[in-house]
């Protein structure tokens, strides 16, 4: 048996109530409108228990199914309402009050089996046992289920929601339903966490995605989702509260202190996530705001051109072209110079004084050498035993001067003009610091050559390994001289290891 | 212009001829945006025939439609296909990047974040097909607009007809060729790619080319903006008339 049978038995079981919902009603047209209605009536009932609303007594529950038709604008005879909540009670007819019946499939007895179940069963804590009166109604397990299914899918309850309803079941003595409750809002603030950050990363990019989205322009109503989060807080302190009141009265009792005490953990931890995300949402509402104030001009919307219609549909599209010159005149500035002249080195270290006409020369000899595409491969095995002479350096004194290569012995020298690329990757080295982290990847995704080197390094000579984590950088040397090496005029800057602060 | 901002915009500005693009994390993007610096590098960028493209992350460095000193990518490509039998080619290649942009070029009212989606090869076919379909009722109905300076355009409908969508061997990478649609939309791709403009996804199965950021940011600067596009509209007048010009006297 394969794994697409592992819990095959306990997944039907938890969709079998979803497949049944308004089944074998016989009521005409309205069958394909079935479990949308049930549905929303689960949903209204849900939310009175929340609210502790004693409204769902039989008759509330048909109140519930006509005002939800309604609101779908759909139509329906007496009967067929009475016949659409009796069908949410219970299977066939009514004088049976008979409970849901389903087959499903056990993997593991092989065999067919029948699972039983309602969607609503009778709330004792509401209903008057004493005096009579009618049942009142709530959801069973089975139903609750399908809320929370139908929750991941649309992300829709609030925090405020997944709360109140942790407070209902601390209340109803549920200790282990609200602990894995808590789980489902802490899922929900992760996501939320998750969404602010991609959002912040947005808003940096493209601020104009502030105007155009409508859910993001939250600056103008700071105070009110302050205030929510003031009344989320409140909700985490009477939770607290209300388990530490439990905790005092179920002294003595083992097996439900265990039970409180983790719930107790579980709120702290979503407490905390809860504080991260107020934080972070009220920062990025800040900087909101500090981008219109301070960069209006980031959100005119200026282009009342677009390629897709004043290009393309209205000028290429119905007037057609006359030379493809005006394709090219076009689409030419979306591309940059190509340039395949190599920089010379001096420039590059920065030494020399800028003057410009040399600098113009330099373009227009570019543009008799362009032309000849050249293609790089580059031997790794030559730069890498190079450079291992550096990171030997590294390893044991912490830096490698640059002025310390015309020391090396002559072979190794020899190694260090066999590639360019060799010498390149100084250059690299001096632009930012590195922070390595590169030995559990896989050699594809790393584009930085300098991440390469190391990756090729760390194979080749396992000792190098302990670079994983520390920062490379580069440091001017201020006791040295510039200095000719190999027919290169060369700034003796130091390369320098630092180990990662833990 | 002080001496001290004109050697700190040419390192700016060599840096972006080198690399084509700065981004926020290099010592030279802050650099540029000293006043004095970013004028004298916009300077040297008008001289050389260079435009700078601005954004709160970068700085890119492209060509202006004339007068510029510099090769590209694309007039590389069009190097390549310089005889007449590949000339049309190279057409089709512009027509597929200009379907390309117009595909997921939209306007301000859509959503930024659905842009992301890009365009598969085959969707692109049929945006190429659509443009192509409609010269080809335009060249139709009206006959006298294949004459003279024209010829351009009839060739390009009639070589696209009459190609494959597609090579049947399945299984095997695609590849750039001229013979298939496909096989075209796929070197039009490329091109872009090595632009750095698109990434190009599942290369292997259903290719799809998603467009980055870098190429919105071109986009946005070269073709939203309402001058650009009278200037780009003036240039092909002229082009236009020296051609006529040219055909008349031949």
């Amino acid at each position: 048996m394969n794994e697409s049978w592992e819990g095959f038995a306990q997944r039907m079981q938890r969709l079998n109530p979803l497949f049944e919902l308004g089944r074998g009603m016989e009521v005409g047209e309205l069958k394909p409108y079935l479990q949308t209605i049930l549905m929303q009536v689960l949903l209204t009932i849900f939310y009175k228990e929340l609210n502790d609303d004693d409204g769902r007594r039989k008759s509330d529950i048909r109140y519930m199914v006509e005002d939800a038709m309604k609101q779908m604008k759909l139509l329906a005879d007496d009967k067929q309402i009475d016949r659409i909540t009796s069908g949410l009670l219970y299977q066939g007819k009514e004088e049976y009050s008979k409970p849901f019946e389903t087959l499903y499939y056990d993997e593991i007895r092989q065999s067919w089996e029948t699972q039983t179940f309602r969607y609503v069963t009778m709330d004792e804590s509401y209903t008057n046992l004493e005096l009579g009166g009618s049942i009142i109604y709530k959801l069973t397990d089975v139903a609750q289920e399908m809320i929370f299914m139908s929750r991941e899918m649309a992300e829709e309850f609030s925090i405020t929601i997944e709360q109140l309803y942790s407070m209902q079941l601390i209340k109803n003595g549920n200790f282990r339903k609200a602990t894995r409750n808590l789980d489902h809002l802490i899922s929900r603030v992760n996501r939320l966490l998750a969404k602010e950050f991609t959002f912040q990363k947005e808003m940096v990019n493209n601020p104009k995605i502030l105007i155009m989205e409508e859910e993001w322009q939250r600056a103008d109503n700071r105070e009110e989702i302050e205030k929510q989060f003031d009344e989320e807080k409140t909700h985490f302190r009477t939770i607290t509260s209300m388990i530490d009141k439990t905790i005092h009265t179920n002294e003595g009792e083992d097996y439900i202190q265990k039970e409180l005490m983790l719930l107790q953990e579980k709120i702290g931890h979503t407490r905390q996530l809860h504080d991260r995300l107020a934080k972070l949402v009220i920062q990025n509402i800040s900087y909101e705001m500090k981008l219109k104030a301070e960069n209006p001009s980031l959100f005119w919307e200026t282009s009342l051109v677009s390629f897709k219609e004043h290009f393309y549909e209205n000028w290429f599209m119905k007037e057609g072209v006359k030379s493809f010159d005006t394709i090219e005149s076009v689409l030419g500035p979306l591309f940059s110079p190509k340039n395949e002249f190599i920089l010379p080195l001096d420039w590059i270290w920065g030494e020399q004084e800028y003057d410009e006409a040399q600098e113009t020369d330099v373009v227009v000899e570019e543009e008799t050498e362009e032309s000849t595409v050249r293609q790089r491969v580059t031997d790794w095995n030559s730069v890498i035993k190079a450079w291992s002479y550096v990171f030997q350096f590294l390893q044991t004194y912490g830096e490698f001067s640059l002025a310390d290569l015309a020391t090396l012995p002559l072979e190794v020298q020899d190694l260090w003009i066999e590639e360019s690329e060799t010498i390149d990757l100084w250059m690299m080295f001096d632009k930012k610091p590195l922070k390595v982290q590169v030995l559990h990847r896989q050699e594809e995704t790393i584009s930085d050559e300098r991440e390469i080197l190391l990756y090729k390094l760390m194979q080749e000579y396992p000792q190098f390994q302990v670079f994983e984590g520390s920062k490379i950088f580069t440091k001017f040397d201020h006791r040295a001289e510039p200095f000719l090496w190999q027919r290169m005029k060369i700034t003796p800057f130091k390369i320098c290891v630092e180990e990662e602060k833990a | 212009m002080s001496a001290e901002a004109i050697k700190k915009a040419s390192a700016v500005y060599f840096t972006l001829l080198k690399e084509k693009v700065i981004d926020e994390n290099s010592e030279h993007f802050q650099t540029y945006f000293d006043p004095e610096v970013r004028q004298t590098v916009l300077v040297l960028a008008d001289e050389s025939g260079t435009y700078i493209i601005e954004s709160a992350k970068r700085i890119q460095l492209v060509v202006q439609p004339t007068g510029s000193v510099f090769a590209t990518n694309f007039t590389h490509m069009k190097d390549k296909h310089k005889q007449i039998e590949t000339k049309k080619h190279f057409h089709l290649i512009s027509v597929v990047i200009m379907a390309f942009l117009a595909s997921i070029d939209r306007n301000q009212a859509a959503k930024i974040r659905s842009q992301r989606e890009g365009i598969s090869f085959y969707g692109l076919e049929r945006q190429v097909n659509d443009l192509i379909m409609n010269w080809d009722t335009m060249l139709k109905t009206n006959p006298s607009f294949g004459e003279a300076e024209k010829i351009d355009m009839k060739e390009v409908v009639t070589t696209w007809k009459y190609m494959e969508v597609d090579t049947d061997d399945f299984g095997g990478m695609k590849k750039a060729n001229r013979r298939t649609r496909i096989g075209l939309i796929t070197t039009a791709m490329r091109l872009l790619e090595t632009e750095g403009l698109i990434v190009v996804l599942d290369r292997d199965e259903i290719p799809k080319g998603i467009p980055k950021q870098e190429l919105f940011e071109r986009i946005e600067y070269l073709y939203h903006d309402y001058d650009r596009y009278e200037m780009f509209k003036k240039l092909v007048t002229t082009e236009e008339e020296a051609g006529h010009a040219e055909n008349q006297s031949n």
